[in-house]
């Protein structure tokens, strides 16, 4: 083995010389000194970098670092993590609150078996007129009553109240009942569609 | 290792701070270390390393985590640990390619006095850190990638962008840049004077 080969076969550190190799190496390194002397200080540098110093991160690096991160990428991130359960707060508060209006402050409503009854509704009044006679039962809902005219059957009061007028008079009984929270959301959704099927039907008008 | 730092990265780039904040518990020390043995100053290494991770969870998103994660971000300490040099304009030359035959390959980065002539070295390796101090940072990072961070070949080439006949060349010259400048201080014998001689 010349001085090239062995410079050659000590510096390449990714291939590991065979047995054959080594053992012409150590035959070369005792025969020539400067190239003994080569591969050492090869040797020393190599090992030299291994135990160069290192430094430890500060222990709060992660945190440190962690602040450091743009805000904008922290609501980015907890976005991801939280993002379904945003969308179903945002949903519950599109949906909901009308929702809850509609089931606290239901819209007043009556029902009739006579259609040609003239009954008038002002915001939480139920009015029926003077001059009005209804041929069977009313049904109110959420309102409160006038009976100015003449009821020729029963009065069914669902969370209403009533007031009758000089001229006014029920033939019938007059029947009081409370919707249960659940009735009322049954009720509030029923009213939803109403509107909503109002809408529609004056929209395609 | 690998799987679990793909995995970390993954979920990291889904933007899963969790993950990530995993990911630099996993390697602060690692790049807080290699940054120190290229910069040569501890507090500019964990200031830089802050900018490592920083900029590692900007970038995220171009990872492609088919690929090891560790040369990838080992390229970005590079990049920054390079810029940082550049802009504290203690060398020059980075710029230049690094020539096939560079004489000047294992030129001072300046012409401050050696420190034995304010502080002795205490023995070879004291003397081997400062003159790798001295080592142009190109040569110097691929020492280190491959002695200290024990990295093979293929990585370096990823982290240093280049062929990996490139990188073999370049540790040989960097080796033998160390080398010379250890013997110009005296703490190696010129093992070429006997070739000059005529030896063999």
């Amino acid at each position: 083995m010349d001085c090239a080969k062995y410079r050659q076969l000590i510096c390449a550190d990714d291939l590991a010389p065979d047995k054959e190799q080594r053992q012409q190496m150590d035959k070369h390194e005792a025969e020539c000194l400067s190239c003994a002397n080569y591969g050492t200080q090869i040797r020393q540098i190599e090992k030299g970098i291994c135990r160069l110093a290192g430094v430890k991160a500060p222990d709060d690096f992660v945190s440190e670092v962690l602040d450091c991160l743009p805000s904008w990428q922290m609501l980015r991130t907890v976005w991801s993590r939280w993002r379904v359960a945003g969308v179903a707060v945002a949903l519950l508060l599109f949906f909901g609150f009308p929702t809850y209006m509609l089931v606290a402050y239901p819209q007043p409503f009556v029902a009739s078996l006579d259609g040609s009854a003239r009954i008038e509704v002002l915001g939480q009044t139920v009015i029926l007129p003077e001059d009005v006679v209804v041929n069977g039962d009313i049904t109110v809902y959420h309102a409160s009553l006038q009976v100015l005219g003449r009821v020729r059957g029963n009065v069914f009061l669902v969370s209403s109240g009533y007031s009758i007028g000089p001229q006014g008079k029920v033939d019938g009984r007059i029947v009081f009942k409370e919707h249960s929270p659940w009735d009322k959301v049954v009720y509030g959704f029923r009213n939803i569609s109403q509107e909503v099927r109002a809408y529609l039907g004056g929209a395609w008008r | 290792m690998d799987v679990v730092e793909q995995a970390l990265a993954r979920r990291a780039k889904q933007n899963d701070v969790h993950a990530f904040a995993q990911l630099v518990e996993l390697y602060k020390d690692r790049i807080v270390s290699f940054l120190y043995r290229l910069t040569g100053n501890r507090e500019d290494a964990r200031d830089l390393a802050q900018d490592v991770f920083l900029r590692l969870y900007n970038n995220l998103h171009t990872y492609d985590s088919s690929l090891r994660f560790s040369p990838w971000l080992y390229r970005i300490a590079q990049n920054i640990a390079i810029d940082f040099l550049r802009r504290k304009k203690n060398i020059v030359y980075l710029d230049e390619p690094l020539g096939e035959f560079d004489d000047q390959a294992w030129q001072l980065e300046d012409d401050e006095p050696w420190p034995d002539e304010v502080v002795e070295f205490k023995d070879l390796q004291s003397a081997l850190e400062q003159a790798m101090a001295r080592l142009n940072p190109m040569y110097r990072s691929v020492l280190v990638l491959r002695f200290a961070e024990e990295m093979s070949y293929e990585d370096i080439a990823k982290v240093l962008n280049l062929p990996q006949t490139t990188v073999k060349t370049r540790l040989h010259r960097a080796r033998e840049a160390l080398r010379r400048l250890l013997i110009e201080r005296g703490y190696f014998e010129d093992s070429q004077r006997g070739e000059k001689d005529g030896l063999r």
